[in-house]
């Protein structure tokens, strides 16, 4: 009984299910993939309007193929939605700030001294202080602790990758390096947590319910 | 200070008993924290059957506590359910009896009688 009259723990319970499926990592890993092969071969198409339109409707179709069947339908209340418009513009913060840094690495008048550093540590500093803090926000926000773990993991991935990667390459290209094999190990973790969810919740046809 | 707390304990007849029975009061509380929630959803979050959901939820809608629209989804029908005003109403009533029961101390119960003791 205490347990039905915990409002806030209900709420949260019902919409972690919401992420046990692991379609957050997998689609977060295969962008993080994508961007990165998309810098190493240099392409010369703008794919990020593509992703940013394309990127939601896949979310939104495997939500309904794979989800919505095996857990049901939910409409979450006004705090919950406004928590996620919230997660959403952090993003759009996130990348601004990532572009109007692109735009002063390359053009650089105002960064004076800090355009060396940026040079020479920005794998460190662009993906521990972008990239890693973009997965704990989504972590936090949507309180899925496997992005904190993601974002602790990628700490020391993009300063391993400050060493290992060639010095000679430019800043995006030696970040590729490590997204690569971040969201492959992203791609990988969701591909478990959703063989995971699938076994868990079967289709309600699977397991005979009629009454 | 234990005669104070027991007249402002709700009595028996104040518990609202279509509330208080444990499969609709899941059923009511998990409809309570979302603005609705299809019939799979409630099944896989408070683990009943379809037949037991099916006939909670006929008692419930006929209290006037929810209300039930048959809706497609694509070609498929869906059940959504959602509170009532008055649903909502009767489990803020029966949280606030509830919450004043176990935040006081049942009467007569010897270990809460020796802490309010302590405390005052």
């Amino acid at each position: 009984m205490s347990d039905a009259l915990d409002v806030d723990g209900l709420e949260r319970k019902a919409y972690l299910v919401y992420n046990e499926d692991g379609l957050l990592d997998i689609i977060t890993g295969f962008l993080m993939v994508f961007i990165g092969y998309y810098v190493l071969s240099k392409v010369d198409i703008p794919f990020a309007p593509f992703l940013a339109i394309f990127g939601p409707a896949v979310w939104a179709s495997l939500k309904k193929a794979v989800t919505e069947p095996r857990i049901g339908r939910v409409k979450f209340g006004p705090g919950r939605r406004s928590r996620q418009q919230k997660v959403i513009m952090a993003f759009a913060v996130a990348v601004n700030v990532l572009l109007v840094l692109s735009f002063f690495v390359k053009t650089g008048p105002f960064l004076g001294p800090w355009r060396t550093t940026l040079y020479t540590y920005g794998v460190i500093l662009v993906g521990s202080g972008i990239v890693s803090l973009i997965l704990f926000t989504i972590g936090h926000f949507n309180e899925v602790s496997r992005f904190k773990g993601y974002a602790a993991v990628s700490v020391p991935m993009f300063v391993a990758g400050h060493f290992l990667t060639d010095p000679g390459l430019d800043l995006f290209q030696r970040l590729a390096h490590v997204m690569i094999p971040l969201g492959l190990l992203m791609l990988a973790y969701g591909g478990v947590t959703l063989w995971r969810f699938v076994r868990k919740y079967p289709k309600i046809t699977d397991v005979g319910v009629d009454g | 200070m234990a005669e104070d707390n027991r007249e402002e304990l709700p009595s028996v007849g104040d518990i609202d008993k279509m509330i208080h029975e444990p499969a609709r009061l899941l059923i009511v509380a998990h409809l309570f924290v979302v603005e609705s929630a299809d019939f799979l959803f409630l099944m896989r979050q408070t683990g009943m059957t379809f037949g037991n959901l099916s006939s909670h939820m006929s008692r419930l809608e006929a209290a006037g506590y929810i209300d039930v629209e048959k809706e497609f989804v694509g070609k498929k029908p869906n059940t959504k359910l959602s509170l009532t005003r008055s649903g909502r109403e009767a489990f803020e009533g029966y949280r606030q009896s509830m919450r004043q029961l176990f935040a006081d101390g049942a009467p007569g119960n010897p270990e809460e009688s020796g802490n309010h003791g302590q405390r005052s």
